[in-house]
């Protein structure tokens, strides 16, 4: 079966319609690939359901789901343990992550990548490079995705993923900002609009210092139409820390924001770092009023 | 297109010209015979060449060689030197008029053709004629060689073009070793031989009568040829045929010369119809014509390597070019806009000195063959205005420009329309001036009329004139006026203004005509205007105030007094466009950005002079090698003769500068050394003017000039002397001497003596008896036997009485004079000046001040545009009754180095703001506090924080439950990580933060104005520029916030206080005044203090502040209050309470107690904010921007990455 559409969909942050080409297709569920995509969809959108009684991915996709909620990722690492499937890998390398246990993660990752053929294996390396760039080793990270793309056929289907994975490289080191990384996203709005697309447009034009165009964008997604979208929630806390940043670069006082995104996801790095500014401002402050 | 005239010569029928290739000549062959010389850049006529009987048809300079070559109706070709200006050799050969001649670009060949029918081609080394080309059965009217191909091409009256091959002629005489006796043999007998060697081409038929003309293209495979036919044709060929593409109709008359021009896609044909036509190579299209009315047109030429052509007519030549060569450009910042030769727009970047790639085409824009009189650039929508003039009406175009510069893209979304001289005024406004309707439209950007001023008289121009108004160049007169106000705010006599450049301080314009510079102030006041022999092509001011000009050969500076002088030669005329420090900018003709460095040392000299910056000057003198006879004679005339002493080793030349400025022991000392009469007198006169009698008594020594040492000598009362010089008189015999010295030493005895041994005894016996000397008497008529019976004496004789005795006790000295305190210069040659720095610390320092952007002016003060009632306060007065310093090698950053941009940028630069960018708090801190001595770090939270998150941006994951990635925002987005460093907002954010401060100031909500204007300083303590100017501007900001907030504290002080608090109401009101503030807002403080002054009856203090408002605010309602409150006040006269305030007294305010701070009294200053406060305030928290320490030592703010 061709994944492209569905792969696609999910990737540009179109859940409703992954879901909806999952359905077109009435395919068995043992069919891991859509299997994944769909409870992937579907937790995006926030209405996954747990099946406990059932075993393999969708398990793991019911641990990997209460692990987000519990912060544990006992129960979801003894699920996946015994699996072979690239995705349940995956899933458990993004708990991994989602908990900050990076050299955890990236282990995960890179242990289960030795089959560049193996299904699953594009989703697990896009993966192993964000637990890369969220650990600070973008050489490792650009390393992991050269040799992949070198050694390995990208299948169509399987090309959207590689460019967002290299995209987000591309972002981290700030490389291609004004050119094929920002054209990336453009192209990406035009053809597949979504809070996530329009989110990473929003950052290229940061990145590039477009802030009336950013100031587009914001309004853009603060407009009833993406808010009422399903799957808004999960995306606000993105638009947040962007609207603080573009707020920062125009010189205004973004503090009022700040507290806001505390309340709404106390764990953006934003928010960390921020807490941890403060303290060392508070040291600073301490040490020369003394 | 326009035909641009730059030289015209009237004379008898002119039939041919040549242009020197570099010098500004031009040969005239003349139809009476003579052949002229002329300077055409400076109109003389520089020589007459006689030699040719009869009419001369052609002429030639040699591509290298200091010759010319000419044919004419005599047969004859000759030749000629420049440098003798002489006739060298003439050619004979032809049997009839020879009609044109010209060199070979390489080899030593000259052709000639001739109505024998024949082309010549001579060898002018060996004088001899080494081919003879026949075929043509007519006059041939013209043959040129081929510019770079061995081929040669004729015109005839036989109807046809020929192009003859002579690659056989080069092989023959190029390569002489690899000729055999035959080919020897054959070339002596040119006549039989020749044949062989230049062979017809290819025969191009096609006109229907004799032709004139034809010419080869200088690149492509072309000819073109003019006729009788009246037709210009053009022909292609190739290697083996040639044909004809098509026919140019349009001349009335016999075409006598065609050419291609050098670059363009142009032909250019003249005729017996009297018109000079362009067509479009392309579409054999008429492009323009020019017409003189009675004059025949002959000849056609181009200048080798200049956009200059010539033709010559009936009475004289004409040198002309075809449309403007300067590039349009418009300055924003450090950005200089342009349109290049392809009709793009470029920018250069005067700081990477690079230019950028194409922005846009205009190609579409305007009229194809025009190109386009002036730009004017918006920075706030990146757009630009484009001129362009036509005969039917003059254009406008409003582009957009593209973000970046991709390349030369077709412009889109052009707004076209009718008008001339459009230019920005505003960011959101641009004039256009209306010819049929006489006025100026303001348009916003759409292109609506906002606005229609009517302006009377001719209008020539409108330039760019300051914010929100222009300078309108009338033919008579330039006039600055006002658009926002639609007024005439000053006027200035001056003909025909083509140039306008203001300086960066919008407080000097230089207004240039083709030969007048004139330098005027703001207000068009004329500070100095020098007439320039050579046309005035450009001039941009440089950071120091000095206008640079360049005239079509020369650089050239011109200070504010108009003291002038040349910088540089110039091969090629260029356009300058910004001087700074060493370095010019500027664009050439090929619409290129050339930088040239000069040597800046004698204007800076000069200028140093004239400011009296005497530490300056001799810092120059002793740096520079700025020396010669030149200077010299500048500070001679200048005044300055001191200063040019310093210069000179030669005692002539010190003797004269020493007696200039009366310094007479450097006089002496070199008097001694040149020891000649001459000298000694000129000494003598100076000493005595100044009353130094003792070198006057030297000199006339010297001299021997005794006479006048005796007068000397009476002068001074000195009687021993006197009788001194009595004794050496009567040694040497001088009798008249003695009589002299007998009469001012009154020494009668020696002169009876003297009369009595001259013989005269009646008048040595005549001053015994008026001096009743009998005895003496006695003797004289006992000697000379004579009874004193016989003497007839007059009846008056009496004793002298003129003679008095000194009263002196001593002779009298020289002269008393007070003391002249030494120059600078004697004083520093003394060593008489501590800490004198005479390193060359660089001279690219001096004076940055005058560097602001003119742009950003207007921003930051876009709201103090008009001093009007809106700007005043409501006072309630209603009522009143009346009538680098490196720290950061000791900063620890060590434990804050993370990965990712964070540590390039702190590689990159080591200033507070990129600190903070990179999360390295404290070592931000750590540099703040050493260079501003900021101790409470508390309010810069926020301002830590926003500088951190400013610089990053974060994108969502996949799936999106997972952590975010970090990226990282750079200052420039295309930087790679050697030079990257983190955005930071930048300047605009001060300037906004500035208007809000100005706005609140104006609504007078007091204590936001002041926390707005703290938040300025935060923001300019962390702030990263990468450009002087901003950092100028930045610091200028932190400066003015700093005086606003002491000012509005003072005013907030005063407002808290208790009515009866009369005293301290009344000092605080004068001590507001006193703040620097801008004239708007200075008036608030000033109607405040006045006010309050009337109210509490100290009226002399009021008047004072009414009239220091009066100043500020000349007319409405607040003025006329202010009128009555002086009155009034004037009339009483008297204060009632006593202040510690003195208007006239110089003194500091204190920050912190509101309190004057005297003249010598102890103060501490700021490291921050430069507030000054009571040495008792020392170590305490700044009172303005509430985080610095008073009086701790600090290095300087530094916010240059």
């Amino acid at each position: 079966m061709d994944y492209f559409s569905v792969k696609h969909h999910y990737h540009t942050g179109n859940y409703q319609k992954v879901l909806q080409e999952i359905a077109k297709h009435q395919q068995s569920s043992e069919d891991e690939t859509l299997l994944y995509y769909k409870n992937m969809s579907l937790l995006g959108l926030k209405i996954l359901e747990n099946v406990p009684e059932e075993g393999g991915l969708q398990a793991a996709f019911s641990a990997y789901s209460e692990c987000l909620e519990s912060k544990e990722i006992g129960p979801l690492k003894e699920v996946v343990d015994g699996q072979k499937s690239l995705f349940a890998v995956n899933l458990l390398a993004c708990a991994q992550a989602c908990l900050e246990s990076y050299e955890a993660a990236w282990e995960t990752c890179t242990q289960n990548l030795e089959d560049l053929d193996a299904v699953g294996s594009a989703e697990l390396l896009l993966t192993a490079v964000q637990v890369a760039l969220a650990n600070g080793q973008r050489t490792q990270a650009t390393a992991l995705f050269e040799n992949y793309s070198s050694s390995h056929d990208i299948s169509n289907e399987d090309d959207i993923i590689l460019s967002i994975a290299e995209s987000y490289i591309n972002f981290s080191q700030s490389k291609e900002a004004s050119s094929s990384n920002f054209y990336f996203y453009e192209e990406l709005c035009q053809s597949a609009p979504s809070w996530k697309t329009q989110l990473g447009l929003l950052n290229l034009h940061l990145q590039q210092g477009n802030l009336p165009e950013a100031s587009n964008i914001i309004e853009l997604l603060e407009d009833e139409y993406y808010q009422s979208m399903e799957g808004a929630e999960n995306y606000k806390r993105h638009l947040l820390a962007n609207k603080i940043t573009y707020a920062a670069m125009n010189g205004e006082n973004g503090s009022a924001l700040r507290e806001e995104l505390e309340q709404l996801d106390a764990d953006h790095p934003l928010a960390k770092a921020n807490r941890e500014n403060n303290m060392k401002f508070d040291e600073i402050v301490a040490k020369y009023s003394t | 297109m326009k035909m641009l005239t730059k030289f015209e010569s009237k004379s008898t029928r002119a039939k041919a010209i040549a242009f020197h290739p570099s010098r500004p000549w031009v040969l005239v062959a003349l139809f009476s015979s003579t052949i002229q010389l002329w300077d055409y850049r400076m109109g003389v006529l520089l020589h007459r060449f006689e030699d040719h009987e009869g009419p001369v048809r052609g002429v030639d300079f040699h591509p290298t060689q200091p010759l010319f070559v000419s044919g004419g109706d005599d047969y004859t070709v000759k030749v000629w030197s420049l440098d003798s200006r002489k006739c060298l050799f003439t050619l004979h050969g032809h049997l009839d008029y020879v009609r044109t001649v010209f060199f070979h670009n390489e080899l030593p060949w000259i052709i000639s053709a001739s109505d024998d029918q024949t082309i010549r081609i001579w060898n002018w080394q060996n004088r001899k004629e080494i081919a003879c080309l026949t075929g043509h059965n007519h006059f041939v009217m013209c043959a040129q060689f081929h510019p770079n191909e061995d081929l040669v091409i004729s015109a005839s009256l036989d109807e046809t073009v020929r192009v003859w091959d002579i690659s056989g002629l080069r092989k023959r005489h190029s390569a002489p070793g690899s000729q055999n006796f035959d080919e020897v043999i054959s070339q002596q007998n040119l006549f039989d031989g020749g044949f062989g060697d230049c062979v017809v081409k290819f025969i191009l038929e096609g006109h229907t009568r004799g032709v004139n003309w034809a010419s080869f293209h200088p690149t492509l495979p072309l000819i073109v040829s003019g006729s009788d036919d009246r037709q210009v044709k053009l022909w292609r060929m190739s290697a083996t045929k040639a044909w004809e593409v098509d026919t140019c109709r349009g001349h009335s008359n016999n075409v006598d010369s065609v050419i291609f021009h050098p670059y363009q896609n142009l032909i250019i044909s003249v005729g017996e119809d009297s018109t000079i036509r362009v067509w479009d190579l392309d579409r054999r299209t008429p492009v323009k014509q020019f017409k003189r009315e009675q004059d025949r047109f002959w000849l056609v030429r181009a200048h080798p390597n200049i956009n200059l052509f010539g033709a010559a007519h009936d009475s004289g030549i004409m040198i002309f070019k075809l449309d403007r060569e300067r590039p349009p450009t418009a300055i924003n910042q450090n950005q200089l806009y342009f349109v290049n030769k392809e009709k793009q727009v470029q920018m250069f970047d005067f700081d990477k000195k690079v230019s950028s790639l194409p922005y846009l085409s205009l190609k579409n824009i305007g009229r194809s063959y025009n190109t386009f009189k002036s730009i004017s650039y918006n920075p706030s929508q990146h757009s630009i205005l484009v001129n362009s003039t036509s005969k039917d009406g003059n254009k406008f175009a409003l582009c957009v420009l593209p973000k970046q510069s991709t390349g030369a893209v077709e412009a889109s979304n052009v707004i076209e329309d009718n008008g001339s001289f459009a230019t920005f005024v505003a960011r959101n406004r641009y004039i256009v001036y209306n010819q049929s309707t006489e006025s100026i439209d303001v348009r916003g950007l759409d292109n609506r009329v906002t606005k229609s001023i009517k302006i009377e008289g001719t209008v020539k121009d409108i330039v760019y004139g300051g914010p929100g108004a222009v300078l309108i160049f009338q033919p008579k007169s330039v006039v600055l006026f006002d658009v926002q106000q639609g007024k005439k705010v000053a006027e200035v006599m001056l003909k025909n203004v083509k140039y306008a450049v203001w300086s960066p301080d919008g407080q000097y314009v230089a207004l240039m005509s083709k030969h007048t510079l004139t330098i005027a102030t703001r207000k068009l006041e004329i500070t100095t205007s020098n007439h320039e022999t050579i046309r005035i092509k450009s001039a941009a001011w440089d950071e120091n105030g000095v206008l640079i000009l360049s005239t079509l050969n020369h650089i050239k500076y011109c200070l504010l007094n108009g003291d002038s002088g040349i910088i540089k030669t110039l091969e090629k005329t260029l356009y300058v466009t910004k001087a700074h420090g060493k370095l010019i900018y500027a664009l050439n003709r090929d619409g290129d950005v050339e930088i040239l460095t000069i040597d800046p040392t004698e204007y800076r000299f000069k200028k140093a002079l004239v400011n009296k910056n005497f530490p300056e000057v001799l810092r120059i003198i002793k740096n520079s090698n700025l020396v010669g006879l030149n200077i010299i004679s500048y500070l001679q005339k200048s005044g300055y003769p001191e200063i040019a002493l310093q210069f000179v080793e030669d005692p002539k030349t010190r003797f004269d500068l020493a007696l200039e400025y009366g310094n007479l022991s450097v006089a002496l000392e070199e008097a001694n050394k040149l020891d000649n009469d001459a000298v000694w007198e000129r000494l003598g006169k100076e000493a005595l003017s100044q009353g130094n009698l003792n070198i006057v008594e030297l000199v006339y020594q010297n001299l021997k000039q005794l006479d006048k040492l005796s007068f000397l000598y009476l002068l001074k009362g000195d009687s021993g002397k006197l009788s001194k010089m009595e004794n050496i008189a009567e040694q040497r015999g001088d009798i008249s001497a003695l009589f002299l010295n007998t009469i001012y030493g009154n020494s009668i005895d020696n002169r009876i003596s003297l009369f009595a041994k001259a013989g005269s005894t009646p008048l040595a016996y005549a001053v015994a008896v008026a001096n009743g000397q009998q005895e003496a008497a006695a003797d004289i008529l006992k000697q000379a036997e004579v009874n004193e019976k016989d003497v007839v004496l007059p009846d008056s004789m009496s004793e002298a009485k003129y003679v008095k005795q000194s009263v002196l006790q001593e002779p009298f000295e020289n002269w008393p004079l007070t003391d002249a305190d030494l120059s600078y210069f004697e004083k520093a040659v003394l060593g008489q000046i501590e800490e004198l720095e005479l390193e060359d610390t660089s001279l690219e320092t001096e004076a940055k001040a005058l560097d602001v952007d003119a742009n950003a002016e207007i921003d930051l003060l876009e709201d103090l545009d008009a001093v009007g009632e809106e700007d005043a306060w409501d006072m309630g007065d209603n009522d009143l009754n009346i009538g680098d310093d490196s720290i950061q090698e000791e900063t620890a950053i060590d434990e804050e180095v993370v990965t990712g941009d964070d540590n390039i940028w702190v590689k990159n630069s080591k200033i507070p703001a990129v600190f903070v960018a990179a999360g390295a708090y404290e070592a931000a801190a750590q540099a703040l506090n050493k260079q501003t001595g900021v101790v409470n770090f508390e309010p810069l939270r926020s301002r830590f924080n926003d500088i951190y998150e400013g610089a990053r941006t974060y994108m969502c994951g996949t799936p999106s439950e997972l952590p975010p990635i970090t990226g990282y925002i750079r200052s420039n987005v295309n930087a790679d990580d050697s030079n990257s460093l983190p955005y930071v907002s930048g300047v605009n954010c001060v300037t906004n933060k500035m208007n809000e401060g100005f706005r609140l100031f104006k609504a007078n909500n007091l204590e936001a104005a002041v926390e707005t204007f703290r938040d300025v300083i935060y923001t300019v303590i962390l702030l990263a520029v990468d450009n002087e100017k901003d950092e100028e501007l930045a610091r200028n900001a932190l400066s003015t916030a700093s005086n606003y907030i002491l000012g509005l504290s003072i005013e907030l002080e005063r407002r808290s206080l208790t009515t009866d608090n009369v005293k301290r109401n009344l000092e605080l009101a004068s001590y507001f005044t006193r703040v620097k503030l801008f004239p708007q807002h200075r008036s608030n403080a000033l109607q405040v203090a006045m006010s309050q002054s009337f109210k509490h009856k100290n009226f002399v203090q009021a008047s004072y502040f009414a009239g220091d408002f009066l100043e500020i605010v000349t007319s409405g309602p607040r003025a006329e209050q202010a009128r009555k409150i002086k009155d009034k006040a004037d009339s009483i006269a008297n204060d009632a309470v006593e202040l510690d305030f003195d208007p006239y007294a110089e003194f500091d305010l204190c920050a912190a107690t509101h309190t004057p701070i005297y003249k010598g009294s102890p103060s501490v200053v700021d490291p921050l904010t430069g507030a000054k406060y009571h040495i008792s305030e020392n170590g305490k928290i700044d009172r303005i921007a509430l985080i610095s320490k008073i009086g701790v030592p600090a290095s300087g703010l530094r916010i240059h990455v």
